[in-house]
Order: C-alpha cells, then structure tokens, then sequence
C-alpha cells in the first residue's frame, strides 16, 4: 500500500507537472510554422519537440545564411558608420 | 485433566507467540497417550468423553471445511497448504498449531485402531493407519463400514499428502462425519503428543511434511511408522480447513483437548488470513499487470520525449535547466528570439538595408498592426534580455536616432508571430521611409520603391525619438 500511495504521490506531482508541461508544449507548437498550419489539432508532444528541434535547426541554418549575406552587404555596400556598425550587430 | 489444561494453556501459547509451551504439555500428552495407548485401543477415551465416533467424524469435518475453503480456492492453494504445513504455521501460528493437532490424534487413533480397532480410531486411525499401514485401516473399516470407507478416502489423501484434490474429495466425506468429531473426545489426546513435534517443526518454518512426518514419528514412538505420514497429512488438512472447520475443530477441543480448541480459533484465523492475502493477491496481480502495461508505454512516451528534450537542449545556448518546464520556457524564448533574429537579419538584408528604411518600415507597420505589436511588446524585450546582441542592435538603431527602432522591435515581434509579413510590409515602409535623421536612406528608399500615398504619416512618426514612440504606440494602440 505504502508503494501505492508513493506512486500515487509521484504521479500526482508529475501530474502538476505534466500539465504544465502540455501548457509550455501547446506554446512551443504555436511558435512552429508548420504546427501553426494544423494548430486546429494538437501534435503529440514529442512531435512537437522534435518539431521545434527541426525548427530550431532551420532558423540557425538561416540565421546563419542571413549573417553571410549582411556581411556580404557590408563589404560591398558604402554604407554609413552608422549603418554598418547596425549591420554588425545584427551579424553578432 | 488439570495436567491437559494446563497442557492445553501452553498449546495455546504455542499457537501465539511461544513454542516453549509446547514441549511440557507436549510430554503430559504423550504420556497420557502412551498410557492410553498401551492400556487399550480406547486410549481416546480416557481423553475424550465421547465415542470413537465422535472422534472420526471431527476431521471429517475438518475435511469438509478445508473443501468448502478449498472450494473457492483452486487445487493449488489446499495442495500447497498440504504441502507445506509446517510453512503455513510458520506464517501464521494459528493454522499450524492446528494441523499439529490433528496429525497427533490420527496418530494416536492409529494406534488405538491397531489395538482395539475402535470404530472412532478406525475413522482417524484409517486415514493415518492407512499411510503407515493398511493393517489399521482394515480394522477401522471392520469396526465401522460407512466410517471406514471415508477414512479409506481420507488415507489415500494423507498417503498422497500432495495431492490436494484427493484431500478435498476426503474432507468431503469427512464432512459428514465431522459433527461426530466434536464428541470424539479421544482424538485430541492423541494430537496433544503431535502438536508439540508440530508446533516445534513449524518454529522451524522451513520444515515441510517430511519434518511433520519425522514429527510422527517421535510422537508415536509408537509403532506405526505410517501414522505420521497420516498425521501429516491431516494437519495439512486441517491448515487447510475453512471458518467451519475451525468452528468444529473448537467443538473437538472443548470436547477434546485444549490443543485442539487453541489451534482451532488460530487455524480459523490463519485460514480467513491466507484467503484474504491470496484473493487480494489475484486481483493485485491483474491490477498490478495493466499497471505495468500502462507504466510501459508510459514510459516509453515518457522516454522518447525525453529523448527530444535533450535534443532541444543541445540545440539551446547556455541551457542549464534541468527540470522539463524550464526547459520548455527556454525553449520557447529561444525560439522567440531565434525568429526575432531571422526576421531582422532578413529585414537588413531583404531591404539592402539601410537601417533608416527599418524605421519607416517599423513606423509603417505600427501604423498597421497597433494592436499586433502592443500584444507583442513584452515578448520582444524578453528576447532582447535573452540575446545581448539583438538589445544591443536595437539600442543601436535607437542611439542613431532611428526612431523606429522601439518599432522596430515590437514589429520584429509581430513578426515572430506572423512569421510572413515583414516583407510585405517592407516595401510600402521603404516608400515613407525616407524619415528626416537619414537623408541617405530616404534617398536610398525612395529609389528603391516608389512612395505610396499616405505614407507621410508614418513618415512622421519616425521623427519622434524612440522614448516618445514607445509610450504613444500603447496611445495609439489603445
């Protein structure tokens, strides 16, 4: 019975947990555009992590292809200090 | 008699917490069943006040009790109680104490039925005699023709200890018999000598019925070595016996000796106990087996997104969280800030991007989107918190006199939600840009695309400073 109870217990806190868990996983899917598509039914939450992973990856993979192109634009372009020094920090 | 209380005192002790009991009771009995049975075949009577009769029907009732509990309970739990007297006492010292007692008085009856052939020996006797021997039983059976051929039954059990179906098929016929049984005042004598072996053997707890048959042995001292294959086999019985052989077996004791009646209310205990425990144990077992089916898959779930989390976690800078929600929350902000960075990295280089196109743009788009970007305002700062960088970008655009730059952020945010819309809205932003701190980017802007109507508006608004645009957008947006 004692195990029981424990595992009850257990599960009981999980559950807290676990709610919001599902709370953060339902933001994480709004945040995703091709969850957002479907947002209409909810994905498995670990559909939605491994979304979020490939998302994530994604927006690197643009971040930084977006970067080489800044710095492209600042070689090339005779932009003001002020501009530039824009520009770089968006490279950062 | 004085001697049997007493003796049946300590029985009862025995049955409890202490088997130091056992032992003197045990040697009265044996001696009052040493004297009985070298005096005569009638030995039980001495002891039992009641006909032989009397005394072979109690452990048909014992039998029949042990069927009826049997009856609920499959072969299994009557032949593992068979089988393991002396584990049953161990676990509960009321149903061993019980099974002691009978064995002994079999025993005794066997003795007695060798002797005498005494139709109430010959019902014990014959189920013990006939294990030890079938010399007994056969002078049981001359003595009573119904009795013997129940006791015949009860024999082929006792010598078949482990097989519980026959015992049950046994205590059947003992059923009948068993109201006798209390009368049967000369059984309990016997079982007295037995207990004791028994109670010690069940001290042991390991001892199985080969202890308990060793047991016999010494109780019986008696000739019959069979006896305490028999008597073995009835305290398996008796173990085995059900609320209403208990109720009978105390009949038996009042009648018989106090052994019988204290291992009685124990068995009974004892009995209802294991039941219990072994009914409980079924249904926990189905419990415990969706259980387990539902912890699996459970926690394969919980697994896999385990999995995904700590792929995410890698995939975060500076994660240090380790509990799921912050992680999420990590996550999420990242994400936030990620979508941030794409849009504005995109914005500079989409727009060949002279910042001060950024702020028309930005003025344009909080024109069009107030409420998007009041909704936004907090999450773009929490980005900015969360990378430096992009802060520091923005404090750039701000330092420069962009006024769009607060705009700028909360349309950053805006797009974070609407990942699409900064370029659309780019190239109308472009046409009023030409905002007064930037004549290069007005120029810049103004050839890039051509200047929609009405953009004058927004174009004012860039003029203010970024302190001043902030607190109006919430303004405007309201």
């Amino acid at each position: 019975m004692s195990s029981r109870r424990s595992r009850s217990r257990q599960s009981g806190s999980s559950r807290i947990t676990d709610e919001q868990i599902s709370d953060l996983v339902s933001k994480l899917q709004d945040l995703l555009p091709e969850a957002r598509l479907r947002s209409n039914d909810r994905m498995p939450s670990s559909r939605v992590l491994q979304e979020t992973c490939n998302y994530i990856r994604s927006l690197h993979q643009e971040v930084d292809d977006l970067s080489e192109r800044l710095s492209e634009l600042l070689a090339t372009s005779d932009m003001s200090s002020a501009q530039a020094a824009i520009i770089r920090s968006l490279l950062m | 008699m004085n001697d049997t209380a007493n003796d049946l005192a300590e029985l009862l002790w025995d049955n409890g917490p202490a088997l130091r009991p056992p032992p003197p009771p045990f040697q009265p009995f044996k001696n009052l069943m040493r004297g009985a049975a070298d005096d005569d075949g009638d030995d039980a009577v001495p002891w039992l006040h009641y006909p032989d009769a009397d005394t072979a029907p109690l452990p048909p009732d014992y039998c029949a009790a042990l069927l009826s509990g049997f009856s609920d309970l499959p072969p299994h739990a009557a032949a593992v109680e068979s089988r393991e007297p002396p584990c049953s006492s161990s676990h509960g010292a009321p149903v061993v104490p019980s099974t002691s007692a009978a064995p002994p008085p079999v025993a005794k009856q066997t003795r007695t039925s060798g002797d005498g052939g005494v139709i109430n020996f010959t019902f014990f006797s014959r189920p013990l005699q006939r294990p030890s021997g079938g010399e007994t039983a056969s002078a049981s059976a001359a003595g009573t023709s119904s009795v013997p051929v129940e006791s015949t039954v009860v024999q082929a059990a006792t010598n078949r200890l482990r097989s519980t179906p026959l015992f049950c098929d046994q205590r059947m016929a003992w059923l009948h018999p068993p109201k006798p049984s209390p009368r049967a005042a000369p059984p309990p004598p016997p079982p007295p000598p037995l207990a004791p072996t028994t109670t010690r053997q069940r001290v042991d707890t390991a001892a199985t019925a080969t202890v308990t048959q060793r047991l016999p042995p010494f109780e019986a001292r008696a000739p019959d070595a069979p006896p305490p294959a028999a008597t073995a086999t009835t305290s398996s019985v008796c173990s085995g016996n059900g609320d209403r052989s208990q109720l009978k077996r105390r009949d038996d004791n009042n009648n018989q000796s106090a052994e019988w009646s204290a291992s009685p209310d124990e068995l009974d205990l004892d009995d209802e106990l294991a039941g219990a425990h072994r009914r409980s144990a079924a249904r926990s077992s189905k419990r415990s087996r969706t259980a387990e089916v539902h912890n699996l898959s459970e926690r394969r779930r919980r697994d896999r997104i385990n999995e995904k989390m700590r792929a995410l976690q890698e995939l975060i800078p500076n994660c240090n969280k380790i509990d799921k929600a912050s992680m999420l929350e990590e996550a999420i902000e990242y994400l936030k800030t990620l979508q941030l960075q794409v849009q504005m990295m995109s914005m500079g280089t989409g727009m060949c991007v002279p910042p001060m196109m950024l702020p028309a743009a930005a003025a344009a788009a909080a024109a069009m989107q107030h409420h998007m970007q009041m909704q936004q305002m907090a999450g773009p700062m929490a980005a900015a918190a969360h990378f430096p960088h992009l802060g520091a970008a923005a404090m750039g655009l701000a330092g420069f006199g962009m006024p769009g730059a607060a705009f700028d952020m909360s349309r950053l945010a805006a797009a974070a939600q609407f990942p699409c819309p900064m370029f659309p809205a780019a190239p109308p932003m472009a046409m009023f840009a030409p905002p007064p701190p930037f004549p290069h980017a007005a120029t810049t802007a103004g050839e890039q695309t051509p200047s929609p109507p009405g953009a004058a508006d927004a174009g004012d608004a860039p003029v203010v400073p970024p302190g001043h645009e902030r607190r109006e957008q919430p303004k405007q947006t309201s």
